[in-house]
């Protein structure tokens, strides 16, 4: 397919996404030029925390695992960061510390903590799912607090943020770190999609709807089960190393149980099950938290109350408005598949 | 040395009882109604603040006691009928997230009414000196009456599911509901019933550990989870198990804290153990949690 | 009729408690012969065909399927060897569209599921074979239907074709017939009467019209055991199968 026909193809929704990286692009120039940078960071922040929130989204909204625990990814993201700064020069070889090797090292260190895990857990019932992840949460979480080494209960700063191994590109700026943050954003939800349309992800959704006829029909359902926790934990992961060199501090508030239960309501706030959700409940979620907290310090009761009326009336949350373009599978796959089979009846295909 | 064990056995018994009157309630809430209850904790916080007021109502904490049990069991009533009945038996996922709203909502919701700082309260002056046990023992009297209320209420708990008209209305609701329903048996009136009773628990849990472990925002958030370890550790909506588990946490929390620094100083002296060896204690809590539900997924005793 | 054998189970034993659901089984199924499990309501049909198709572990036993031991095989791997089984209760995916439910199957067979990229709706072979499939469980034109949105007929049909998606070479049928029209009953009838050239079958069913125009033998099962193994005729005949039946409907000679 040529390029043209495949942009001819868009629909809306794409077209808009393609806007609103665009003008993501652009903001960081127009907020130094007004002298409003503050938005650089806050932006950057609302794109780390998407990425944290669209992997716990491939667990909650396409496969029907709820985890209350996945907050412990992203720290274990944060703090292999700090392991790493720490360790660059007296254990490890100082090019250790360049995004490079540091980053995809806090997703392996995330996405083997959810490997141990995910292999105790995802064999677990729904209901106790939930509990068992908490579990494990907290003891992550008490781990970190217990460890001197890593500031105990206060947490540590980072002596400095990850270099680049470009030279003239250093992410000592919080302009250049925007750039490679929303660059990593667009990419981690590009592959999202990418994966909950493959085949991958139809037999994942298709363990979601009906896990005992997937046995039946051959699946080792759990291994499934197993490579998505996985694979959301290192993508937590990558959102937590991201935390830390955005904040310059890892502190183990990221791995408490509330920060759980922040990740799984924004999911729900965005549209659990729509590639784009974790974006949009996290845009809603921190932009909400900034304006309420300005007019009163009481923003968490306010927050509840918005969860529970999302609960009682929301049907799916942000990305359920957009329900009429986007399904359980997009009109543009179902549209080529009807050409195919048109071409299948005429036997034309083969 | 004995003098320590038996105290942090003790302890341990004592902490495991007032787990116990969270635990049971939760149970009985998950295995009757089907619900996961994330905001028993904040019951148990108001339960701490309505001793707080009673007690600055009427001078006594004997009189601000029964009192703060009935308003927070009068709280948790209103929170099932208005709220959160609709959730029941549905999809655990909003229950979760329902309930963890309730614990911003009444955090903050205190937070503005008491203020963020911590509230004493005092220990009532006939208990405030230690009881004489044995030998050199010495033990609280406080600490001794909570134990004893703490057993009292899980004998009176065990009489009224099993001999009462109403414990076997809930029990009914337990194993079956439709058919429970058709014998005439008041649904609604039942988890209501149910929900104030665990609010009732909690309530008194945490008017009983205000003295010991002051009131403030937030004081359920990590006791709730321990809870839950419980629930899970003894089977949903059994209350047999509740207290089995509660039991067993309460004494491995204790002691783990108490004994395990101890133990590895012996091991590795020189080790500074003053934050690892609680992080360690909490940690045997929860890998005990994860191997019930590994070896045995329903509960140690799960009603049918 | 070939006389090679698809399926033998030897002495297969499940307990519940104090019932024992399945009391020292013998079956042997050949190749190419539709076997019917019959018996009376309770009799441990269903039992016995959860332990064949793996989702059900045997308290001892042997199951043997072309000569290998499958007993402690999972249910998935079985299905990769060549057993696929339709259920008695319709399991489908009420959510997706027909031909999408196909596919699912399909993808089972059809080397790793752990491709990431790619979307199957685009592979043409694949799509191919998915309305090929439909077409010969009868469903051509409501590959875009939902499956929740097909009448019963059509669920069950859609039911059979998950079953047969793997191309098993014996197929475990639990009631394929239950709830049926007869025009819908005549149809599949006709379906699983052709099914014999590809597979071994085992028919558990309650529609005694279908089981006797369909079955090659029956076995006969009651309160666990088996009570009687033999062709349509000598079964029709059998006082002790009568017995068994006393008080059941569907046992017209």
């Amino acid at each position: 397919m040529t390029l043209r026909h495949y942009f001819s193809e868009f629909t809306t929704v794409q077209w808009a996404a393609v806007g609103t990286v665009t003008a993501a692009a652009l903001l960081p120039l127009l907020a130094n030029a007004t002298d409003n940078s503050f938005y650089i960071s806050f932006v950057s922040r609302v794109m780390i925390v998407a990425i944290a929130v669209s992997s716990l989204n491939l667990l909650v909204g396409y496969g029907a695992m709820v985890s209350f625990g996945h907050a412990a990814y992203f720290g274990m993201g944060a703090y292999a960061v700090l392991m790493v700064a720490q360790a660059a020069g007296p254990l490890l070889p100082e090019w250790a510390r360049t995004m490079w090797v540091a980053w995809p090292l806090a997703m392996l260190a995330a996405g083997t903590l959810a490997l141990l895990v995910g292999l105790v857990s995802v064999r677990v019932e729904q209901v106790y799912f939930i509990m068992i992840t908490l579990g494990f949460g907290q003891m992550v979480y008490y781990l970190a607090i217990g460890l001197e080494v890593f500031g105990s209960d206060n947490g540590m700063p980072l002596p400095s943020r990850a270099s680049t191994g470009i030279p003239g590109f250093s992410l000592a700026s919080d302009t250049q770190l925007y750039f490679v943050v929303l660059v990593l954003c667009v990419l981690v939800h590009l592959g999202l999609r990418m994966l909950v349309h493959s085949r991958f992800g139809l037999i994942y959704r298709g363990v979601a709807v009906n896990e005992e006829r997937m046995r039946a029909i051959g699946f080792p359902v759990l291994r499934y089960r197993l490579a998505a926790f996985v694979i959301a934990g290192a993508f937590a992961g990558l959102a937590g190393a991201l935390m830390a060199e955005q904040n310059r501090y890892v502190a183990p508030h990221l791995l408490e149980w509330t920060m759980s239960g922040e990740l799984l309501v924004t999911v729900i706030l965005g549209g659990a099950g729509h590639v784009a959700g974790g974006i949009y409940g996290t845009v809603v979620m921190l932009g909400l938290k900034e304006l309420l907290s300005a007019y009163t310090p009481y923003w968490h009761a306010v927050i509840g109350v918005l969860i529970i009326a999302l609960v009682y009336f929301g049907n799916n949350g942000i990305a359920g408005l957009e329900r009429q373009w986007t399904r359980w599978r997009t009109e543009r796959e179902w549209r080529l598949s009807r050409n195919l089979r048109d071409q299948a009846k005429t036997g034309a295909a083969l | 040395m004995t003098i320590l064990v038996l105290e942090q056995l003790l302890n341990g018994l004592q902490l495991g009882l007032m787990l116990f009157m969270l635990a049971a309630g939760l149970t009985l809430i998950f295995g009757i109604m089907d619900f996961v209850n994330l905001a028993h904790g904040t019951l148990y916080m108001v339960g701490g603040f309505m001793a707080v007021v009673f007690v600055s109502l009427t001078g006594s904490y004997l009189a601000a006691l029964p009192l703060a049990v009935v308003a927070t069991a009068i709280v948790g009533a209103l929170l099932d009928r208005l709220l959160l009945h609709r959730l029941y038996g549905h999809n655990h996922l909003r229950q979760v997230l329902a309930t963890f709203a309730l614990i911003l909502i009444f955090n903050d919701l205190f937070k503005f009414i008491f203020g963020p700082q911590t509230l004493m309260l005092e220990v009532p002056a006939a208990l405030a000196s230690p009881v004489h046990i044995w030998g050199k023992f010495h033990y609280s009297a406080y600490r001794l009456m909570v134990i004893g209320v703490g057993v009292a209420v899980a004998l009176l708990l065990g009489l009224l599911l099993t001999r009462t008209r109403i414990g076997m209305w809930i029990r009914a609701g337990a194993s079956d509901r439709e058919m429970a329903r058709a014998m005439g048996v008041n649904i609604e009136r039942t988890f209501t019933l149910v929900f104030a009773l665990g609010a009732a628990l909690c309530g008194l849990a945490g008017a009983l550990l205000g003295p010991l472990l002051s009131v403030h925002v937030g004081m359920g958030e990590s006791i709730i989870i321990l809870a839950f370890v419980v629930v899970v550790i003894g089977g949903s909506g059994s209350v047999k198990g509740a207290l089995l588990g509660a039991l067993a946490v309460g004494m491995l929390d204790t002691l783990g804290r108490a004994l395990l620094p101890q133990a590895m100083r012996q091991l590795w002296p020189g080790l500074s153990t003053d934050s690892l060896a609680p992080a360690l204690a909490a940690i045997l809590t929860y890998a005990l949690m994860v191997a019930v539900l590994f070896w045995r997924p329903q509960g140690l005793f799960k009603t049918s | 009729m070939s006389a090679a054998t698809s399926l033998e189970v030897r002495g297969l034993v499940k307990r519940y408690g104090g019932i024992v659901a399945t009391d020292h089984v013998d079956l042997t199924v050949n190749v190419g012969e539709i076997h019917a499990l019959i018996g009376p309501n309770g009799a441990g049909k269903t039992t016995l065909v959860h332990q064949l198709a793996g989702s059900l572990e045997p308290d001892a036993g042997r199951i043997l399927f072309e000569g290998t031991d499958i007993t402690r095989m999972p249910q998935y791997k079985r299905v990769m060897a060549g057993v696929a089984r339709s259920h008695q209760i319709t399991s489908l995916f009420n959510s997706c569209a027909a031909l999408h439910n196909v596919l699912l199957a399909l993808l089972a067979r059809k080397g790793s599921g752990f491709r990431f990229s790619g979307s199957p709706f685009n592979d043409t072979a694949l799509i191919y074979e998915g309305m090929n499939l439909l077409d010969e469980i009868g469903l051509r034109g409501h590959e875009g239907s939902f499956a929740a949105a097909l009448s019963h007929g059509q669920k069950r049909r859609l039911e059979l074709a998950l079953a047969l998606a793997s191309r098993p070479r014996l197929l475990l049928l639990d009631e394929p017939l239950a709830g049926m029209g007869s025009s819908d009953t005549e149809a599949m009838v006709e379906l699983i009467s052709s099914l014999r050239e590809r597979a071994a079958v085992v028919l558990v069913e309650h529609d005694m019209d279908a089981v006797f125009r369909l079955a090659d033998r029956i076995t006969v099962l009651a309160q666990g055991k088996v009570i009687a193994c033999d062709t349509p005729e000598a079964i029709r005949n059998s006082a002790t199968v009568r017995e068994a039946y006393l008080g059941e409907d569907g046992m017209q000679a």
